[in-house]
């Protein structure tokens, strides 16, 4: 039987990029943590994984004209911003992430309590030797497909 | 616990010109501006040799200059070395933490006499540069590559405040309207010019132009206009602090030492700091519209004194966005949770109001030089009670009671200082 791998950051990215929404549970008391943490945010306690349904609604959002680099670089600018959201899980917690599958600049499309499910998104972050590129994985959120 | 053992005086004070400053000036050209200008207002002057340590806050020369390891550098200008000096982070809000560890030094008889100051000289990057340094002070694991700027999550928490109470984005501009009209008379702000006076630039150079004359028909179409263009919805440029070269400079002493510099030395009666998740997303029980660690940083200031936030005559509060200023107002306990807004539309919050808030502009005009931004804050406050800021901008009532509130990041920092005439 393989053994639970421990709860990291690395880990944690690993399982998104197998497109996978992995939080903790506290077996002592109960908490939900997103991202996940090793130690529980109400005990302490060594927290086990959990994965998340990837279901939520969006807890507040903002359309970003002047981007962060790593969203220049995909071609995000002043006349196409893109839409940063919080989104409360189902489960409880709160996670950032891009939102996408919307009309970043029509403001009827994304609100506050809409249900947003998660989806899965790359960004090249380096090339290894041979020159090949190396992509992290991140959770975004899209509208729930009906 | 949560007292000063000593009393601890603020005996002087003083800033660079804040603004557009580098290459002409740098960080060490920008100190000694400092010096010379806190000099000034130290009523019977101050020697390198009454100095006993150096409290310097400095958010990220590392990134901005390639600089790290600046305490003793800055020491090194004012005659302190060998005298201990040490440099504290905590983003924009780094001179802010340097100032409160200056005063327990005092008030714990580490020290009789300190030096606190904050510099930063950000224009040596460009506008991307800049961003993407700031952006160090959130959360780079889980906020950054889902797209998190400094304007987007602080518009994110007006997005929040908006669903909430029902805040819009005209309150907003009122406080960007008020802060520009107090930079106005501030001779060391960034931008000395109110919100009329830019329209009026602006409708004069499309004349120039032989343009079709803006008709504007008052300051808040003008903000609504693409002259103002959205940053992070809602926020659009001016409701966004500036980025800045500047240097700020205060002198601590013991109530021993402290008439040895002036007659009318000033008290830190309260202070305190907090702490807070540094993503968004972590806030306790998922509150954003309010900053947890402000409420813990006032708490604590306002226990150590005695004071409440009814006693205090003038604030300057952290406005690295309108958002903000309009959310400190609330979590400083003089307003309650979404009330803010009526009072600033009612004018209380004007130099000549009930409460007048960020009489030097605020970090939208006078400028956010970040790491030297808490310590300008105390310059602003030290002025106001001294009866020595500038012009217009004195305000007119007795001020028994006054209050900084430095933030960093979007709310993981806070420090708020309760600086009084009498000793409590
Ligand atoms: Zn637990």
């Amino acid at each position: 039987m393989a053994t639970t791998p421990m709860i990291t950051v690395q880990q944690y990215f690993e399982y998104l990029r197998e497109k996978k929404v992995m939080g903790a549970k506290c077996p002592k008391c109960g908490n939900i943590d997103l991202p996940p943490r090793r130690l529980c945010s109400e005990c302490l306690a060594e927290s086990e994984w959990m994965e998340f349904s990837g279901k939520g609604i969006i807890q507040t959002f903002t359309a970003i004209y002047v981007g962060a680099k790593v969203m220049t670089k995909k071609g995000y600018d002043r006349k196409h911003p893109y839409v940063f959201a919080v989104v409360k899980m189902e489960e409880g917690p709160s996670v950032s992430g891009q939102l996408v599958g919307i009309d970043e600049r029509d403001p009827n499309t994304y609100y506050i309590g809409m249900p947003v499910e998660a989806t899965f998104l790359k960004t090249e972050i380096r090339t290894d030797k041979e020159g090949n590129p190396v992509f992290r994985w991140d959770i975004g959120f899209q509208p729930v497909s009906t | 616990m949560g007292k000063l053992n000593r009393r601890v005086a603020l005996v002087g004070a003083g800033m660079s010109r804040f603004g557009v400053h580098y290459p002409k000036l740098r960080s060490i050209d920008l100190w000694q501006e400092a010096w010379l200008e806190a000099l000034k207002l130290t009523d019977k002057g101050i020697k390198p040799q009454d100095i006993d340590e150096l409290f310097l806050g400095n958010f990220t020369a590392d990134l901005f200059n390639h600089q790290g390891h600046m305490a003793p550098q800055m020491a090194n200008l004012i005659g302190l070395n060998p005298k201990p000096a040490s440099r504290f982070e905590g983003a924009c809000a780094s001179s802010g933490i340097a100032f409160r560890q200056g005063v327990m030094s005092i008030a714990s008889g580490v020290n009789d006499v300190v030096c606190v100051g904050g510099v930063e000289q950000m224009h040596e990057l460009n506008t991307e540069g800049v961003t993407g340094a700031l952006a160090a002070a959130a959360d780079t694991t889980y906020e950054y590559y889902a797209g998190a700027t400094f304007p987007g999550l602080y518009a994110a928490i007006a997005n929040a405040h908006f669903h909430k109470y029902g805040t819009t984005s005209k309150d907003l501009m009122r406080i960007a309207i008020k802060d520009y009209e107090n930079g106005k008379h501030n001779p060391f702000a960034q931008v000395q010019r109110t919100i009329p006076e830019v329209m009026e630039k602006y409708r004069k150079r499309a004349i120039q132009k032989g343009q079709p004359e803006p008709t504007w028909k008052d300051e808040f179409e003008f903000l609504e206009s693409s002259k103002n263009p959205l940053i992070a919805s809602p926020l659009r440029l001016y409701d966004c602090s500036l980025i800045t070269d500047g240097a700020a400079m205060l002198f601590l002493a013991s109530e021993e030492r402290a008439y040895d510099f002036t007659d009318n030395p000033l008290w830190i009666s309260g202070i305190g700091q907090g702490s807070d998740s540094l993503s968004l997303h972590d806030r306790k029980d998922g509150i954003i519209t309010s900053l947890r660690a402000t409420k813990a940083a006032a708490q604590q200031a306002y226990s150590m004194s005695g004071l409440s936030s009814k006693d205090v005559d003038i604030v300057e509060v952290h406005d690295c966005f309108t958002i903000a200023e309009l959310i400190a107002l609330e979590d400083l306990g003089f307003y309650a949770p979404g009330e803010a807004a009526k009072a600033i539309e009612r004018g209380e919050t004007k130099r000549n109001g009930k409460l007048p808030v960020n009489t030097s502009g605020g970090l939208k005009t006078k400028g956010h030089p970040v790491g030297a931004t808490g310590a300008g804050q105390i310059v602003e406050i030290f002025k106001q009670m001294r009866g020595y800021a500038e012009g217009e901008r004195q305000v007119k009532k007795p001020l028994k009671v006054g209050m900084t509130h430095n933030l960093g990041g979007s709310g993981a920092t806070a420090v708020v200082s309760l600086i009084t005439k009498e000793k409590i």
